[in-house]
């Protein structure tokens, strides 16, 4: 069964009533999960400084624990010099994982929604989106803030964010 | 849309609306931070 493109048996409040669909605003989109990683990794690239932040404070906590180390290694004798190397190298190994790992996770967060499709609709007032499953979605303009953008999409924010 | 991004936040693809000829009416009605 196609979805349904709006009507007045839409739910969405008094919004959906008022302003009657209009077809040549509608248009259809299915999940894309190429777009959705490329978004996610050029949003993250766009995140630099918070990672050079993130990264400088956990080099300092790491130097801090090495010298706290070195201080203990000195005082109970005990040959740290190699143990301190490998230390640092499994320790780098570990955040980048963590961090491809993260990137990897964030960019395929939504891949569950592999083959499904929406219809989405431009009104006078909202900005709407209807799943197959009939749940339509009214976001008011008045709300809706562009926070980033990519060739690829938009991250809006609409209302108080939790 | 990407219902996983954290409060009332959500993803929308560029290259559908472009294709339907909307992009710039969405543009138009919403704000930009």
């Amino acid at each position: 069964m196609p979805p349904r493109i709006g009507g007045p048996y839409s739910a969405g409040g008094e919004g959906a009533l008022e302003h009657p669909v209009n077809e040549e605003s509608a248009y259809r989109v299915t999940y894309d999960s190429k777009a959705n990683q490329r978004h996610a990794l050029a949003y993250h690239l766009s995140q630099w400084w918070r990672w050079l932040f993130a990264w400088v404070v956990f080099g300092l906590i790491v130097t801090g624990l090495a010298g706290l180390l070195l201080s203990m290694g000195s005082f109970i004798r005990y040959p740290i010099g190699k143990l301190w190397q490998f230390a640092a190298a499994f320790g780098f190994a570990l955040v980048l994982v963590a961090l491809l790992e993260y990137l990897r996770k964030s960019a395929t967060a939504a891949d569950f929604l592999i083959g499904k499709s929406w219809t989405c609709r431009l009104t006078p007032e909202h900005w709407v989106y209807e799943g197959d499953d009939g749940v339509t979605t009214h976001i008011p303009w008045k709300i809706m803030t562009i926070e980033y953008e990519s060739k690829d999409a938009w991250i809006l924010s609409y209302g108080a964010s939790v | 849309m990407d219902p996983l991004l954290r409060g009332q936040r959500l993803t929308i693809y560029r290259k559908p609306m472009q294709d339907a000829g909307l992009e710039e009416e969405f543009l138009t009605r919403v704000s930009r931070a």
